[in-house]
Formats: C-alpha cells, sequence, structure tokens
C-alpha cells in the first residue's frame, strides 16, 4: 500500500554569487507504508534538501508531497548532528516533541520513561547530552523523534559520525525500533552496507540536479548477514549504479 | 605548599607593611592605623560627618543601583533579543548602538545632569547607560549564536514562534545574558560611586560619603567607604557567578 508519493518535485537555490542552482530535479518516487526506504546517493546530491523538504523545513520550488489518504501525518526527524539541547537532560531532550504538544506532564512522563527503556537509555535519563557517548546522544536523538508517534521516520545520515561498531550496533536496534513500532522510515545514507543491511528499498540518486537513478529492491531475510553473498551481491549491484 | 596559604601571602604582607608604615608616620591625615579603619568598618550604624551612617548610604547606593540596573534589563533584553532574531530590528539599531556603546557613561553626566537635573533621576541614568550596553551586546551575542538545527527541532514538532522563544531561544541565551548580567552589574556599580561623587547629583551614598570625608582630610572614612565599595561588588559578581554555577552547569561539563 502506497503511503506518500513525491510527485516531480524540484528545489532550486539562488547561490551566493546570484546564479541559479537546482539541488533536485524531476523527483519521482512512492513511499510504501511501514516501509524501511533508503536513499543513497553521491555525497553533495540533494538528499539531504529532499528530506528537509518531506520534513517540511523547506518548500519546493515546484512538485508536490502527497499522502495517500490526503490527510497530514505526524513527522519525526533525526538530524545528522543529532542537534540535542544542551540545556536539556536526555529526558526532557525526549520530552520536548510531546511538551509541545501540550500534553499533560503525567502523561509525558509515561510515554518518555516508556522509550527509555526500551531504547536502552535507563540510567542516563538525567545526563546532559555532553555527558553521553555518540552512541548514547543518537539514541537520545532518535527517542526524541519517537516519542510524538510519528506514522513516517526521516532520517538524515544519522549515524555517520559513529565509529564502525557503534553504527552496527545502532543500525541492529533501529530495525528492532521499526519492527515494534511498525513506522514507515525514510533512511538517507551515503554507506552502500549501511542501506543493505537496513532497507526494503534503496533508491539510487543522481549527482546534482538530482533524480533518481534506480532503485533495488531488498529481500533478504532479517537479521541480515553482512557476509552472505547475497548481501554481497546486492551491495555490488548498488555500487555499480552510483556514479 | 597549601594554595590557600600562597595567596594569603600578599595580603599579610600589605597588611603588616601598611600598619607598620602607619606607626612609624603616625600621621592619621596620611595614613591612618588599620584598627582605626577597622573600627569605622565594623561599626556600620555610626553615623559619620552627618551624611548618614554607612548602612544608610549602602542602601541608598544600592537602591540607586537597582533602579538603574533594573531599568537597564528591562529595555536592554528585550531589545537585545530582538536586535539578535530579527535581522531587521538588528540593522535598524546597529550604527546607533554602535557609536554609543564605546562612549564612557560617566561622559554623559553633564548632559544627563542639564537634561534631568540634580537627584535620583540622574544617578539612576548613569547607572542605566552603565548598564545597559554591556546586557544588550550579550543578550545579542546569545541570540545570535543560537544552531540553526535547534530552532527546526522544535519546527519539526509544529513549534509555534512563541514556543520556540520560549524552549528554544530564551533557555539558549540565558548564559549569555546573564553573563551581561553580571558585567553591566560591575560597571553600574562603578558608574554609581563615581555618579555620587558629583557635586549635588546626590547628597548620600557611599561615593558621597568618600567626597565628604575627603573634603575634611578624613582618609580612614574614604578607606572604609572604599572597602564596603568593594566587598558589595565582589558579593554581587559572587552572587551572579553562582547563579552561573547553579543553572548553566550543562555549559561546563565536558565529556
Amino acid at each position: 500500500m502506497e503511503k506518500l508519493r513525491i510527485k516531480d518535485l524540484e528545489k532550486t537555490f539562488i547561490s551566493e554569487k546570484k546564479s541559479k542552482v537546482t539541488a533536485v530535479r524531476d523527483m519521482n518516487f512512492t513511499v510504501k507504508d511501514k516501509e524501511f526506504l533508503c536513499i543513497v546517493g553521491p555525497s553533495g546530491c540533494g538528499k539531504t534538501t529532499l528530506l528537509r523538504i518531506i520534513a517540511g523545513l523547506e518548500k519546493p520550488t515546484s512538485g508536490t508531497m502527497e499522502w495517500e489518504d490526503g490527510s497530514d501525518h505526524k513527522i519525526g526527524f533525526v538530524f545528522q548532528d543529532d542537534a540535542l539541547l544542551p540545556w536539556r537532560t536526555a529526558y526532557n531532550n525526549i520530552a520536548l516533541g510531546l511538551e509541545l504538544s501540550k500534553m499533560p506532564k503525567d502523561e509525558i512522563k509515561k510515554k518518555v520513561s516508556e522509550l527509555i527503556e526500551f531504547m536502552g537509555l535507563k540510567g542516563f535519563e538525567n545526563s546532559y547530552p555532553k555527558e553521553l557517548s555518540g552512541g548514547m546522544q543518537k539514541r537520545v536523538a532518535i527517542s526524541r523523534a519517537l516519542v510524538i508517534e510519528p506514522e513516517l521516520l526521516l532520517m538524515d545520515e544519522p549515524f555517520v559520525s559513529l565509529d564502525a561498531q557503534t553504527r552496527n550496533v545502532l543500525q541492529r536496534e533501529l530495525i528492532k525500533v521499526w519492527e515494534k513500532r511498525q513506522n514507515t522510515i525514510i533512511f538517507i545514507t551515503h554507506n552502500v552496507d549501511e542501506a543493505v543491511y537496513l532497507a526494503d528499498r534503496v533508491l539510487i540518486l543522481t549527482a546534482r540536479p538530482t533524480m533518481v537513478n534506480a532503485e533495488v529492491i531488498i529481500d533478504l531475510p532479517r537479521p541480515r548477514d553482512r557476509t552472505s553473498n547475497d548481501f554481497i551481491n546486492i551491495r555490488k549491484k548498488i555500487l555499480s549504479k552510483i556514479e | 605548599m597549601n594554595r590557600k596559604i600562597i595567596k594569603l601571602i600578599v595580603p599579610i604582607c600589605i597588611v603588616v607593611g601598611w600598619e607598620l608604615i602607619a606607626m612609624s608616620i603616625d600621621n592619621p591625615w596620611k595614613l591612618p592605623q588599620l584598627v582605626k579603619i577597622l573600627s569605622i568598618v565594623t561599626h556600620p550604624n555610626n553615623s559619620l560627618l552627618g551624611t548618614g551612617t554607612l548602612i544608610e548610604n549602602t542602601y541608598y547606593s544600592l537602591k540607586r543601583v537597582v533602579l538603574g540596573f533594573g531599568l537597564a534589563c528591562l529595555i536592554a533584553i528585550p531589545l537585545g533579543v530582538g536586535m539578535g532574531w530579527s535581522k531587521y530590528l538588528g540593522d535598524l539599531f546597529d550604527y546607533i548602538v554602535e557609536v554609543l556603546r564605546p562612549i564612557p557613561p560617566l561622559a554623559w553626566i553633564p548632559l544627563i545632569m542639564a537634561w534631568l537635573g540634580l537627584g535620583l533621576r540622574s544617578a539612576v541614568m548613569i547607572i542605566f547607560l552603565g548598564a545597559f550596553f554591556p546586557i544588550l551586546v550579550n543578550t545579542i551575542e546569545g541570540v545570535k549564536s543560537i544552531s540553526k538545527s535547534h530552532i527546526e527541532v522544535a519546527k519539526t514538532f509544529d513549534a509555534s514562534d512563541y514556543d520556540i522563544m520560549r524552549k528554544i531561544v530564551i533557555p539558549h541565551s540565558s548564559p549569555y545574558i546573564v553573563t551581561g548580567l553580571r558585567i553591566g552589574m560591575g560597571i553600574a556599580w562603578m558608574c554609581l560611586v563615581a555618579a555620587e561623587m558629583m557635586p549635588g547629583i546626590a547628597p548620600s551614598g557611599l561615593g558621597y560619603l568618600i567626597w565628604q570625608a575627603n573634603t575634611v582630610g578624613q582618609i580612614s572614612i574614604i578607606i572604609s567607604g572604599i572597602i564596603y565599595i568593594g566587598i558589595i561588588g565582589l558579593l554581587i559578581d559572587r552572587s551572579f557567578k553562582l547563579i552561573e554555577k547553579r543553572y548553566f552547569s550543562w555549559r561546563e561539563i565536558k565529556q
């Protein structure tokens, strides 16, 4: 079932030298309900711009983004640099979205505590972001986006700053979160290994101006084995399609 | 050696040296003995030179500072938030702030006296000018230094402008604002004492007491006044530092 349709999306910036730069052009794709979609592409292509448009942080120059049922849905966003608020503890960072929706305090407490437990953050509730390791900060950032129970979770290269081992752990956890919470995820990365490990489907973008170059469906069972032949073959296939 | 002991060496030398020199000069009009000063400082309820007691004069001085400083807060913080947040407001006031800011507050005294006359209003105005710019500049700096992604976080939760102000802009800027308040208060306190020494501007306060003591050559009262000014300035500064430590510790934490 389709969830979201991106249609003829185009985004043009005016650069500092006053010339027009087209970041995204003729972008067309759909996202299925409860799908884990990874978007890969060369760095500097309009991946992040695309995600920001979907999140409503930027307006497209032309084109549309439509939900299948026509109504609005809650969207969670995980930023590349976490963007945790340094003056808030882990707990209060996670609670932000609920506070802003004017939810009563005891309800916030219930939801946040549940998520803290689930995300393995127990014992770190009162720590400030600077006191947490990179992996823990990432867990807080993901929790903050999840706490509003978004139907669509947007993730902008969230694991790029982590060491390989922590990244693998968090990828595994993210799959668990996704299987349990049943949301749709659009995950941007330039790491093909990461995309093959996580995604149901991978969209491969071209360099600027960005459009969809190819898509690869990955129907390997989870948890996936990075060393299996199938895994490696899909990796090869995707790599060959990246310019 | 214990660091506390090292820190005490110079003050003790000064005290002992002072006392030795004072005894050998034996002229209280030039250098009074410390015991004499100490007896004035430790009896703050004694009336001095008909200007009232040390406590009373401290009270008058503090009252002026609180008024002028409060007024500066009321105007500088909202204006600073506005100038930091909106490019338009920032540009609108940019030149005038840049031109007025480097002028020493005391340079305004003749103008202020001409416009506001003698009395409380003038003293408050001088303090206001002293405190205003540090608060303004630090507030602008605080608001401007907000990371764009922190604002976008709030936007992804559909936060209103009011919520963004309340949940992001103000908490982020508070430590900067409090630093501005601390610096502003320090300057206000210095301006006050100088203002009180101006002829006719305010016949009370620690600055006035010092000036009166000067006209009659009472060095021990001058020094007592200076000690009070120093101690109160120190206490104010420490209070702000305590606030910074208590509420903004999240800035200091290192991984």
